[in-house]
């Protein structure tokens, strides 16, 4: 197994941008990045953390935690989360569903930068969990 | 650990060192996507997983309770792998792990104004401290 130190060593990012969306099964959280900014994380509620811009306080990305118990809460409303992969969008439904008191205000700029992004994630990871 | 980077950092108990893991597709993801600021903070983890000012305990969600959070201002930011500038004023950096040590997240947060090195509410976000070096007891 590689070292970390030696990863970043022969690792380099590339040069364009583009939003990345992807579950870590380790957290269980889906983490959504659609501005490159360097940021910082604000945790608004147990299952909703944002990253805001260390340039203009402006919103560039989530994390929603708690993926399996969205999944089984988007069921059991008859929302298809089984297939290969999910439009973003699909998960902030599912987090207002699950979450005790939701934090609204940043789900519609969420939504927007999701959809604009064409933003998916792959469940085939997320049902094998 | 296949699918897996490696990276010593002291053992979450404050005796001896522990291996952790990150999952290798999860970097090369933000590395691939050109998100420079998240792969350089990435630099941040080996220092903080060595020196943590605390280790947290416990995350308050379900299938969490067991993972491990270890925060401390790093000694400088990479901008890119040659190129650092002391961190950001009120900025703590955390390194976010569950049970087996497997790294999922790695960031800047907000400092705790009253305590260096600790993460912003973190007398409500973890469940308990596990360690936390001399100078906070």
């Amino acid at each position: 197994m590689a070292s970390l130190k030696k990863y970043l060593e022969r690792k380099k990012p590339a040069k364009i941008f583009r939003p990345v969306s992807q579950y870590i099964a380790a957290g269980d959280c889906f983490i959504f990045h659609f501005k490159p900014d360097p940021s910082y994380a604000e945790r608004l509620d147990d299952q909703l953390t944002i990253y805001r811009s260390e340039e203009n306080g402006d919103l560039t990305g989530c994390e929603i935690k708690g993926i399996k118990c969205i999944l089984k809460r988007l069921g059991d409303f008859g929302i298809p989360s089984q297939e290969k992969s999910v439009d973003v969008r699909v998960l902030f439904v599912g987090y207002g569903l699950s979450a005790l008191e939701p934090t609204k205000w940043p789900m519609e700029e969420l939504r927007q930068a999701a959809e604009k992004a064409n933003a998916r994630v792959d469940t085939g990871e997320l049902v094998a969990v | 650990m296949p699918g897996h980077t490696s990276v010593r950092g002291m053992n979450p108990s404050g005796r001896g060192k522990a291996t952790f893991y990150i999952e290798t597709s999860v970097m090369d993801e933000y590395a691939d996507a050109g998100f420079a600021s998240k792969f350089f903070d990435l630099y941040c983890v080996p220092e903080v997983l060595v020196y943590p000012t605390v280790v947290f305990q416990g995350l308050t969600r379900e299938d969490q309770a067991q993972s491990l959070c270890y925060a401390a201002i790093p000694s400088k930011r990479y901008l890119d792998a040659d190129t650092t500038v002391p961190p950001i004023p009120d900025r703590t950096f955390a390194v976010y792990m569950n049970k087996e040590l497997k790294i999922f997240d790695w960031r800047w947060e907000k400092s705790d104004p009253e305590k260096d090195g600790y993460p912003e509410k973190w007398q409500t976000r973890y469940e308990k401290i596990v360690w936390q070096a001399l100078k906070n007891i």
